[in-house]
């Protein structure tokens, strides 16, 4: 290896661009060659200085938004997205939709709670046996309106275990309320009006 | 994502791409633009030019392309056209032929004494001595070494934005080492 070309090899070897075999050959000339030896400092200190020298460009403030401005006004660049433009066109669609299903949501929940406003009978109704809920929505109860009505409810919301005597006659006699045609058939004695399918089995 | 996941988003119509290639390329294209130009400022005005290139080129980047190879041929031919816009001519130093495959005249170095890096560094008649220096050397043998020593390219991409062999590459980044040293060495105190 003559001087020139171990001269190029360590300038390879600056930029990390050699071999390991020419490595050895670079170094086993160097060892030898004092000249080279300057020469090879020589070069790394030119190397340190002028990467040194260019390390962390300075860049004036206002660098990008000058380019940036140039590339719009060239139409170089799609256009910027702003906040309210960059939201999508499908979600613009969604605000009246969903606008729409609230409103709508709002008018059911709005009758629901309408109809489930509770009523002397309704508010009864919650803590009452269904044989005394029966009774007071049966026929009979609605048929009578005022009185009964609001005497059945009363005895509802009194419980089923606090029934008047009148009001426990008109529970057991439920049937023949429910059917007023019922004690035209009906037998004389209260035996058989408690076992009224007995007569039809006879 | 990679350089050319983002070149190809760009071309997509992602303006983020875009600006994401700047942020990540914009000070690499200044300070080669300001090393080949040998001024900062018209560093600066080449970086803007090399940019609004590379946007307007986008539709030409072929995806198999490495982009920093592609940003760094865009940048010298940017760089090179206000150079030679910029000056008079007559004032380009050609590569003396014969010098290109390396069998060229050995330089007579004077030694690395007077020049420790801390001394360049520090003097700033020296580091303006440098960039001098630099604009003194032929095009073909700075934009080589500005891409290798400077940029850290390989010697094959630097032969591919060069157009030359990496054994040209290697030549010239050598006589470019050489010249430099010797004319440094004259200035040294």
């Amino acid at each position: 290896m003559n001087c020139n070309e171990s001269l190029q090899i360590a300038s390879a070897r600056i930029d990390g661009q050699v071999t390991l075999g020419e490595v050895r050959a670079l170094d086993a000339h160097l060892a030898s060659c004092e000249a080279c030896r300057g020469a090879d400092r020589a070069m790394r200190t030119v190397n340190a200085g002028f990467i040194a020298a260019g390390a962390g460009p300075s860049v004036r403030s206002g660098f990008k938004s000058a380019l940036f401005d140039r590339l719009d006004a060239e139409a170089l660049l799609p256009p910027r997205k702003g906040r309210l433009l960059s939201f999508p066109v499908w979600r613009w669609a969604a605000v009246p939709l969903a606008a729409a299903a609230g409103l709508a949501l709002f008018m059911l929940v709005g009758r629901e709670a309408g109809e489930m406003r509770p009523t002397g009978q309704q508010v009864a109704r919650q803590d009452v046996p269904v044989e005394t809920i029966i009774s007071v929505t049966s026929p009979l109860t609605h048929g009578a309106a005022g009185e009964n009505g609001v005497r059945g409810a009363a005895a509802v919301a009194r419980g089923a275990s606090v029934l008047s005597p009148e009001e426990a006659e008109i529970v057991a006699n439920l049937d023949l309320l429910e059917h007023p045609a019922a004690p035209e058939d009906a037998p004389a004695d209260l035996d058989e009006m408690l076992t009224p399918s007995a007569k039809g089995q006879g | 994502m990679t350089d050319e996941e983002l070149m190809a988003a760009f071309r997509g119509g992602d303006r983020d791409a875009f600006e994401a290639l700047f942020d990540r390329h914009h000070l690499k294209v200044i300070r080669f633009a300001a090393r080949m130009t040998g001024d900062p400022g018209r560093g600066e005005e080449a970086a803007q030019e090399i940019f609004l290139r590379i946007a307007r080129a986008a539709a030409t980047w072929e995806p198999t392309a490495r982009f920093t190879t592609w940003m760094y041929t865009i940048a010298r031919r940017t760089t090179l056209n206000l150079i030679r816009d910029g000056r008079e001519a007559g004032t380009a130093v050609p590569i003396p032929p014969g010098e290109e495959d390396g069998d060229g005249f050995p330089l007579h170095l004077s030694g690395p004494p007077a020049l420790e890096p801390d001394r360049i560094v520090s003097n700033n008649q020296l580091r303006e001595r440098l960039e001098v220096a630099l604009g003194e050397l032929a095009e073909g043998y700075r934009s080589a070494f500005v891409l290798a020593a400077g940029e850290g390219l390989s010697y094959l991409e630097v032969a591919e934005i060069l157009e030359i062999t990496p054994q040209a590459v290697k030549s010239r980044v050598f006589r470019a080492r050489e010249m430099l040293a010797s004319l440094l060495s004259e200035v040294a105190p």
